[in-house]
């Protein structure tokens, strides 16, 4: 799992950490190339993508398929991997989105068959 | 709105097309691979930019390059790049020609920035400090 982390953050432009996180909030794996708290940031997107889920299931547009933040100083994609997990990718403010969506989606897909 | 792309699939030994700003998303795309196109046509931009910054020779307006089995061939104008991926050994002037008339199209019907919350200074910039979020590719 931390191979395919490493990977992610290596091919996406501007990424800065992976990591595989359960929708309980807790960090499986992670891989960072800076000091900021990867549990810290699973935990609070966790309880986003339950937010976002549980809106989604209210107004009828099904599962969320992905989330993007972006913040001033940093931006977060969110790919589910299955019910219970997701990938979590930390960018900087001027990192290529698309890779981010399609290198995400490939390891989402990659991971779903270990988790 | 984007113009479409449909009418590059015309083109011989065209496979997939992409219009793109910096954030490397398809604002516009036809074709297996067109997502992956965009992405990877933004990267390139940006470390070709960032060559013709350092080097002093300005930013990059034309982009091809070829593999065993495709040619790329792109345009970029302002914070948009307009690129087609083409079977190997095919003619690209009729691609290049096409792409030069889309991009005017493009020009025209967007706005000067793809992204528009770039438009809008970052708060560490207001303040007058270095951030990483305003500058181009």
């Amino acid at each position: 799992m931390l191979t395919v982390l490493t990977q992610l953050v290596a091919d996406v432009d501007g990424a800065w950490a992976a990591a595989i996180g359960g929708l309980d909030g807790l960090l499986v794996e992670g891989h960072g190339v800076s000091g900021v708290s990867l549990d810290l940031l699973v935990a609070e997107h966790a309880g986003l993508m339950r937010a976002v889920s549980d809106a989604y299931s209210m107004v009828g547009g099904g599962a969320a398929r992905e989330l993007y933040i972006r913040g001033e100083s940093l931006s977060v994609f969110v790919q589910p991997i299955n019910a219970e997990f997701f990938v979590l990718l930390a960018l900087d403010g001027r990192a290529n989105l698309g890779q981010a969506r399609l290198y995400a989606r490939a390891a989402a897909a990659q991971l779903a068959g270990e988790l | 709105m984007a113009p479409r792309l449909d009418s590059l699939r015309e083109l011989p030994g065209v496979s997939a097309a992409a219009l793109l700003g910096t954030d490397g998303l398809p604002l516009a795309a036809v074709g297996e691979g067109a997502e992956l196109l965009a992405a990877e046509l933004a990267s390139l931009r940006g470390s070709l930019d960032r060559l013709g910054r350092r080097l002093g020779v300005g930013e990059v307006s034309r982009l091809a390059l070829t593999t065993p089995t495709l040619e790329v061939v792109a345009l970029a104008q302002g914070e948009y790049t307009l690129g087609a991926a083409l079977a190997r050994g095919v003619d690209t002037s009729a691609a290049r020609q096409h792409l030069a008339a889309l991009m005017e199209d493009v020009l025209k019907q967007l706005p000067a920035s793809a992204d528009p919350v770039s438009a809008v200074p970052a708060a560490s910039d207001r303040a007058g400090t270095n951030s990483a979020e305003g500058g181009l590719l």
